[in-house]
């Protein structure tokens, strides 16, 4: 007890103590800066966050000292996520250092609605009406207008005096918004005064005809619906300025209103026409009244003076269109009176002036002969073309000014005109100087680069403005995106030279601070950084982020993709968040349809054993399933698989051909792939795949089975390169081909072990890969197969292709493509065992590519007046490709040239008229163009979501061959017809 | 007695208990968090902390002094409105000033503290470099730049005031009705300057109402 006393005074010491020690902890904790960070935990919500894209985005790091600098920068990532909102880091002191908690308050965004209470009408209209007008995700922050929205909607459906209440996320339920409703009653009909109305039972009739009449319930959106309805019925009848509306005014509290009606017919109208005769189609279609809802005068003369403007573009320059209105009653006539005058045509064109442009190139440019009709907007559009051929030749001030002379003045005849176009070409004006001012970034080298002024060029005002926009774009690539550049000209006194200035104000070049990847989860943002071009420290240039969408988009593995930018408050840096949706991992697809194919059988009958084209149906399905994102990058592997319900190939030899004319899975594909973009982060993406494969081709079946591996490399300008090493075994089956015309490399092997290397580039600049316009795609393959590297024949295969798109000039739908393909190939000395010495080798004659290897022409992508594979010769010719019973058996050379103007009809359908020519040759040797053969044709090509859908008819011009034609022998078909998807070229 | 308290034992357990009690409630946590730091608004993208505001006022940027009555809130809303004048500035391109100019201020503004520590003191915790604040003092200038341009100098030329005097003298004149130039000089001062304050007010409220402004301070 003593003691007890006696250390009594401890505990108001030790309570003084602790007082003291708690006074100095807020400074302690003040000074957290510089201290080691030992922990870093995020909280959302009052719930841990683990998600690593998450922690990813903060700069702090534990073992490091605490950086406020770092702890500003992590706020700002977190922010940019768009995830959260006043995002806040707390500091605590903790054994060692100092522990960071990162508080994530959520941005509450709506995705869902739940309606409760009574509603009224129906939750799908309440939630549509929403829908309408917020979308389908919408901020916490705009319930209050919501509320207004949805009371508005119940007011116009008849419920006056609504209760609403909401409340977000409610119960725990992140991101949905439950309103509790009142609609209270529907207000009922009480009277319904019409003004405008013709009589009282006009009045009834239309009461029952918008379902109106006391003690009804009123809903005012049905209501509009049924008023617009009957409003089109009256201008349907002609009533063409008809207006019906309805009013409400309430009673009761809301209980009960009066609808008003306000019922405005305006006369009934009838259009006809007096006069001349209007040729050129439906001349009531250029009166707009009925569309228009209006038959006011202003109106009426805009319809006249189309009317007359018809007549003016077939030649009718004088023509004239008045129009005049008598009423009756409540019917308003109008009556359009067309005077079409004579008919003008153009006798002769002649130029005068022109001193530096030949007369018949100005007359292709004017676009008219003598015979056309004299249409002024014509002539005018041919005059413009010409004036835009001198300035294009520097000839700024060039002007041209027509002069018509009436020739005859014969009543009712025709009026033939002559046509002077005098032209006043002025002088021409070169460029003397190009300057750049103010542009630091770059000396003026750089810049003369992107731009089509030279010194000594013509001066053309547009090709100005163009390079102006080129010197803006390179500054808006670099991440000037302030840029401003303006073109200063300044003309001699003789305007014969100007001196181009070109004043550029860089502003601020905003550089990457840092990108941000968010929204990943199975795909590591470090796989999404390599992809892309953009990196910390890179100006922030428009085409890299655009490169960066494209390459994001083409990897295939994401859902969505965001690229936005986040400014920390700099004018010169700037983060990039890239934000993604991943689409999911494994992918599942199957199909099954009948496919229509043309196929080419052997037919025999009485002593005769030839090829007969059928078109053969056959049962198809598919598999495919794949897994993408594997090892948190984004790689795949998919599994792909498809099979053909058919019969194989018939072999000459009729016992052989028995046994294969069974039905069953004789057509498949069997692929299993590994993509890895970004191998290694050198750039190339690999390809590995396995593949098994059994394709009934035009004269042999084919079974090949192996694997392959190709590197690709594609920047974001130039061209694509490929690699690859092949290794398989191509085995021949069934072969329709007469034993005399087979190759003997094909007697030989026909299982024959490839082992090939082969390397390809590829150039395409097409502005569009489904519908080009303008561009081009040019190409090379070469394959090399070796001895040396395990292949059983050697070989060196070379195919090069190459096309160009145009609009043809002056006709924007018009497109002009075509180009060509070539190819050789060449087999390397091949030797076999003497039959009397095995082991003295002797080397084979003029040994062949195996069959597999071969080229073949012919078909919906090649020349298409001929069927698949079925270009050539006949083989008795020299250097011949179609054996004697019309099967083609390839050859080791291939051109075929293409060309083809494509004409857009409409945005969905296209016209096409095609020219191909093309052969297949036994050997490199007997390459001949002159020896093409040419088919010539015509199409029709429907802009499907999937690509073009085509329907073409080829016809062969030249010389046919006696290969027959269907059942029929004799000479091979005039026509072929061809179904597929996809352009030719 | 035995086992039982003389009631000084009791007095003073009672008072071991209300001490413990009291230092257990006066004591902070052993790991009681502080705030380090924290977004308060958002403007057109632009974030604004906690310790942007904590550096505006320490260096006496906004013309708001520490202790003034809700000085944090009041600092806030300036640079609220500052980003927005910047934002006008940036897309009117308003030249930036010489660096020169921008060097001379930073060196004004180290100048305010006591040595070259407190100021690299002051950096690291307001997590700003020195290249942060050339930035800040730079948009200053280019803020102050662009006002000018818009709504006329602040300081008034002698011949505006006099102008302006001119054409309502009856509204300085004194108690009697007379009065001179050179006596309402100071008034005319002040009511030209308030009317260029209400009428820069007026333009950045358009433009609190059209931009993106995101609160989370309160």
């Amino acid at each position: 007890m003593r003691s007890d006393t006696r250390h009594g005074w401890l505990a108001p010491a030790a309570c003084l103590a602790l007082l003291a020690a708690g006074s100095e902890a807020p400074a302690q904790s003040a000074n957290h800066i510089g201290q080691r960070v030992v922990a870093i935990e995020f909280v959302s919500d009052g719930r841990p966050v683990d998600d690593p894209a998450v922690a990813e985005l903060v700069e702090t790091r534990i073992g490091e000292p605490l950086a406020m600098r770092q702890v500003r920068e992590s706020l700002t990532h977190l922010y940019s996520t768009g995830r959260y909102g006043g995002v806040r880091v707390d500091a605590s002191a903790r054994a060692g250092g100092v522990a960071l908690r990162y508080v994530l308050p959520p941005l509450e965004v709506i995705t869902r609605i739940r309606f409760e209470g009574q509603l009224g009408v129906s939750a799908e209209d309440l939630e549509l009406a929403i829908r309408q007008a917020f979308g389908t995700e919408f901020d916490a922050e705009d319930v209050d207008a919501l509320v207004g929205t949805l009371r508005g909607y119940l007011r116009r459906r008849g419920f006056l005096r609504p209760r609403i209440e909401a409340r977000v996320g409610s119960g725990g339920a992140r991101g949905e918004l439950r309103i509790d409703l009142g609609a209270g009653p529907q207000a009922l009909i009480d009277r319904v005064p019409i003004s405008g109305g013709s009589s009282p039972a006009e009045d009834r009739r239309l009461l029952e005809r918008l379902q109106l009449g006391r003690g009804l319930p009123y809903d005012g959106a049905e209501l509009d619906q049924r008023l617009s309805e009957y409003e089109a019925e009256l201008r349907r009848e002609g009533y063409y300025e008809a207006r019906v509306s309805h009013g409400v005014e309430e009673h009761d509290g809301g209980r009960s209103v009066d609808v008003s009606l306000d019922v405005r017919r305006g006369p009934r109208v009838t259009v006809t026409f007096s006069g001349d005769a209007v040729p050129g189609g439906d001349v009531t279609e250029l009166v707009t009244i009925e569309r228009e809802a209006t038959v006011n005068e202003d109106l009426l003369e805009d319809d006249g003076r189309r009317v007359a403007e018809r007549l003016r573009q077939l030649g009718y320059r004088d023509a004239e269109v008045t129009h005049a209105r008598s009423v009756a009653g409540d019917e308003l006539s109008i009556v359009f009176e067309v005077t079409r005058g004579p008919l003008y045509r153009v006798a002769e064109v002649d130029f005068r002036g022109n001193e530096t442009v030949e007369a018949p190139r100005l007359r292709l440019l004017l676009g008219v002969e003598a015979g056309d009709p004299l249409v002024r907007a014509r002539i005018d559009r041919g005059l413009d073309a010409i004036v835009e051929h001198y300035h294009r030749l520097g000839y700024a001030t060039a002007d041209v000014v027509p002069v018509f002379t009436p020739m005859n003045g014969d009543a009712g005849e025709p009026v033939e005109v002559a046509c002077v176009l005098e032209v006043a070409e002025g002088v021409r004006t070169t460029v003397r100087s190009v300057r750049f001012e103010g542009a630091s970034t770059w000396d003026g080298a750089p810049l003369e680069t992107s731009i089509g002024a030279r010194v000594g060029s013509p001066y053309y005002g547009p090709q100005v403005e163009a390079d102006r926009s080129a010197v803006l774009t390179r500054y808006l690539n670099e991440g000037y995106e302030d840029a401003i550049v303006a073109v200063e000209r300044r003309f001699s006194d003789d305007l014969r030279e100007v001196d181009l200035v070109y004043r550029v104000r860089e502003g601020p070049q905003v550089r990457v601070e840092h990108v941000l990847v968010v929204g990943n989860r199975r795909v590591t943002a470090e796989s999404v950084r390599r992809e892309i071009p953009i990196a910390p420290g890179m100006p922030l240039g428009l085409d890299e982020v655009a490169e960066t969408r494209r390459r994001l988009n083409a990897l295939g593995i994401f859902r969505r993709i965001d690229v936005r930018e986040f400014s920390h408050g700099r004018r010169d840096r700037r983060d990039v968040i890239i934000e993604v949706e991943e689409a999911p991992a494994t992918r599942v697809a199957y199909g099954a349809g009948l496919e229509g194919s043309q196929r080419l059988r052997r037919r025999t009958g009485a002593g005769t054993s030839r090829a007969v084209e059928h078109i053969e149906l056959a049962p198809r399905g598919f598999f495919e399933i794949g897994r993408r994102n594997l090892f948190g990058g984004n790689r795949s592997l998919d599994f792909f698989t498809r099979a053909s319900f058919r019969r194989k190939n018939d072999p000459p030899d009729p016992e052989l051909a028995q046994r294969t004319r069974t039905l069953g899975f004789n057509e498949y594909r069997v692929l299993g792939t590994y993509r890895e973009p970004q191998t290694f982060g050198l750039g190339w993406d690999v390809l590995v795949q396995g593949f098994m494969e059994q394709a009934i081709r035009p004269g042999f079946d084919l079974v090949s089975r192996g694997g392959m591996a190709q590197f690709t490399r594609q920047p974001s300008a130039g061209p694509r390169t490929t690699v690859g090493y092949r290794f398989g075994m191509n085995e021949t089956t069934n072969e329709e081909l007469s034993r005399e015309d087979s190759d003997i490399v094909d007697r030989l092997f026909p299982d024959v072990r490839l082992s090939t290397l082969s390397f390809g580039r590829v150039r395409d600049s097409r502005d569009d890969p489904f519908e080009p316009t303008r561009g081009g795609t040019f190409g090379y393959d070469v394959e090399l197969a070796s001895r040396a590297i395990g292949s059983q024949v050697g070989f060196l295969k070379t195919f090069a292709q190459g096309f160009l798109y145009r609009l043809v000039a002056g006709m924007p739908r018009l497109v002009f493509a075509g180009g060509g393909r070539l190819g050789l190939a060449w087999k390397f000395p091949h030797y076999v065992a003497e039959p009397s010495d095995p082991l003295t080798e002797l080397p084979l004659h003029d040994p062949g590519l195996p069959i597999s290897e071969r080229f073949f022409a012919g078909g919906d992508t090649s020349v298409r007046g001929f069927a698949f594979d079925r270009l050539g010769r006949p083989f008795d010719e020299e250097g011949g490709t179609i054996d004697r019973t019309g099967f083609p058996v390839g050859g080791h050379a291939m051109m075929v040239l293409n060309s083809e103007l494509r004409f857009r009809l409409t945005p969905a359908i296209g016209l096409v008229a095609f020219l191909d020519a093309g052969n297949v040759y036994r050997r490199v040797r007997h390459l001949d163009p002159r020896q093409l053969r040419v088919g010539a044709g015509f199409g029709v090509r429907y802009a499907s979501p999937i690509g073009p859908i085509r329907v073409e008819l080829g016809f062969k011009l030249g010389e046919r061959h006696e290969y027959g034609c269907g059942d029929q022998p004799g000479l091979e078909c005039l026509t072929q017809l061809h179904f597929s998807i996809g352009q030719a070229f | 007695m035995r086992g039982g308290r003389t009631p000084a034992a009791a007095g003073l357990a009672a008072l071991r208990g209300w001490c413990l009690l009291l230092a257990l409630g006066w004591l902070p946590a052993p790991a009681a968090a502080q705030t380090l730091d924290r977004i308060l608004a958002v403007v057109s993208g632009h974030v604004i902390t906690a310790s942007d505001v904590e550096a505006f006022l320490t260096l006496g940027l906004s013309g708001i002094e520490r202790g003034e009555v809700d000085a944090e809130r009041r600092v806030l809303e300036r640079l609220i409105d500052r980003r927005l004048v910047l934002d006008e500035a940036d897309r009117l391109l308003t030249e930036a000033p010489p660096p020169a100019r921008v060097e001379a201020a930073l060196e004004e503004l180290a100048a305010r503290f006591p040595d070259p520590e407190a100021f690299a003191m002051f950096l690291a915790r307001s997590g700003l470099s020195p290249d942060d604040l050339r930035q800040i003092l730079r948009d200053e200038a280019r803020r102050e730049s662009y006002l000018r341009d818009r709504f006329g100098p602040p300081a008034l030329a002698e011949e505006d005031l006099r102008a302006y005097y001119e054409q309502r003298p009856e509204e300085f004149a004194g108690d009697d009705g007379a009065g001179s130039f050179e006596e309402a000089r100071p008034a005319v001062r002040r009511r030209l300057i308030a009317l260029r304050n209400a009428e820069i007010e007026d333009w950045v409220a358009g433009l609190q109402r059209r931009a993106p402004i995101a609160r989370f301070d309160r």
